[in-house]
């Protein structure tokens, strides 16, 4: 190897970041969905199996019982579900980031950071995938195409850093004590559901309920998604600057979060 | 060059702050072969996590200018569910090497033969020493960091790893913790020693090996 003793170009950084994300991203595919197990295929499934889960159980509640709209059930709670999903799981494997890889961090080009990064992008992936093909077969199902599936991505894209930027700052905490964080991620999560969007569109509510519910921001993003799904048969409520604002000011506390932690974070 | 610049340790437990390192300045040039002789609990694991870049200093900074090895001497750096081969492949598309030659190179300079296709959980614990130590040769690192991994593994193997060493002096700085002074004085051309959280050089073997035993 070079004995690179000057400071090392950007562009040179930007590469070596880049293969050391590809790097873990293959071997976090590899641990997390071993070549025993399914294999690849879970990294559909799971969340798959979920959507389905939660899309047959609506189904079957609502009976006949016709959607705002006159939207497609399955459609729409599947990918609400889909969508939520993403969320959950990147809040809440967050906490474990250094202590499941903790193994990684003895390479000195492996930062924390970047771990948690190349878990991010692969379950966004994951999800982007899992959207595509659940839209693809409610098309062929049910006629029912979706109007911008651009945007929809778009949407998941966002959803992913959303929580990376959140994840970033519970990671943070567990420096301050894992089992307080540890316990406080999984309600957090389950808090989350009904400002999620998840089960209901924003135009379905009184106004006051929509005045308190768009402050926060996973319902932007829930709306940016179903106007990509529906189109503009629906009103649609979502402010992307807002959002934007939302997920510069998550990512840029959780950086600086997990940098002032870092130091007490290993162990 | 490795360059340690007022870095100082801390760790709080239960309320109760200790302090396993206190202000250490040390700067490591390629070719360098640095003996760190400390007694247990000195601090000497701390001060290579610190050097590898697996823990942060409390205060203080650390420049790497090269490529630095994982401390070997651990278990880590591998990971147990994945088959020597699948380390194999991370690590060389992590530190930018072919990866066909990495996997090649390894299976032999290894000799864990069949297994190498086998979950790294399955292997002996001299097997693992093995991988390990073949792994980072494969890289071929600027700066080598070495927790007692001589100790580790069968004889043979033990003296083909000081071999490569060597082999290496010149070329590689090396950075040895140990407190055994054979050790240090069969691999290095300096010596220093950890006591109390602080780091002293000496002007030569002997010297540091003396103050060593008044320790």
């Amino acid at each position: 190897m070079l004995d690179i003793q000057r400071e090392p170009r950007m562009s040179e950084a930007i590469q070596a970041r880049l293969r050391v994300m590809v790097a873990l991203m293959i071997r976090e595919l590899h641990t997390r969905f071993g070549r025993e197990n399914l294999g690849y295929v879970w990294l559909f499934v799971e969340p798959a199996m979920l959507g389905l889960g939660v899309a047959v159980w609506q189904w079957l509640v609502q009976g006949s019982a016709a959607m705002p709209g006159d939207l497609n059930k399955f459609s729409f709670f599947l990918v609400g579900y889909i969508l939520f999903y993403l969320f959950r799981t990147l809040i809440s494997r967050s906490p474990t980031g250094v202590a499941a890889n903790f193994q990684l961090l003895y390479h000195s080009r492996v930062t924390i950071e970047a771990v948690m990064w190349a878990r991010s992008v692969l379950d966004t992936a994951a999800v982007a995938v899992c959207v595509v093909v659940f839209i693809v077969l409610i098309g062929i199902s049910f006629g029912d195409w979706p109007a911008d599936p651009l945007q929809m991505m778009l949407g998941v894209a966002l959803m992913g850093l959303l929580a990376h930027g959140l994840g970033l700052i519970f990671l943070s905490c567990t420096a301050v004590s894992p089992g307080i964080t540890d316990r406080l991620v999984h309600p957090f999560t389950y808090l989350s559901i009904p400002f999620s969007g998840m089960f209901y569109m924003a135009w379905w509510l009184p106004g006051s309920f929509q005045d308190v519910l768009l402050w926060f921001p996973l319902l932007h993003i829930m709306e940016f998604v179903r106007e990509g799904q529906f189109g503009r048969r629906v009103p649609v409520t979502y402010d992307l600057v807002y959002l934007l604002c939302w997920i510069f000011a998550l990512n840029f506390i959780g950086l600086v979060a997990l940098k002032a932690a870092k130091p007490r974070l290993e162990g | 060059m490795l360059q340690l610049e007022g870095v100082s340790k801390s760790f709080t437990k239960n309320g109760f702050t200790r302090e396993v390192l206190s202000d250490i300045n040390a700067t490591f040039l390629p070719g360098d072969a640095v003996g760190i002789l400390g007694r247990n609990g000195a601090g000497k694991s701390t001060l290579m996590r610190i050097l590898a870049g697996v823990e942060h200093p409390t205060r203080g900074r650390v420049h790497r200018r090269m490529s630095i090895s994982w401390p070997m001497g651990y278990d880590a750096a591998v990971h147990n569910a994945l088959t020597g081969a699948d380390n194999s492949r991370f690590i060389a598309r992590l530190y930018n090497r072919p990866v066909g030659w990495v996997e090649s190179f390894v299976q032999e300079f290894s000799e864990i033969g069949d297994e190498f296709r086998q979950p790294v959980k399955n292997y002996s614990a001299g097997m693992k020493a093995r991988l390990i130590f073949a792994l980072s040769m494969a890289v071929d690192f600027d700066c080598y960091l070495i927790d007692e991994v001589i100790a580790a593994g069968d004889a043979r193997f033990a003296d083909r790893c000081r071999q490569a060493l060597l082999a290496r002096r010149g070329r590689s700085a090396l950075i040895l913790v140990s407190h055994q002074m054979d050790t240090v004085r069969s691999l290095c051309s300096h010596a220093a020693t950890l006591n109390e959280g602080r780091l002293t050089f000496h002007e030569d073997l002997d010297q540091a090996f003396a103050e060593y035993q008044q320790l």
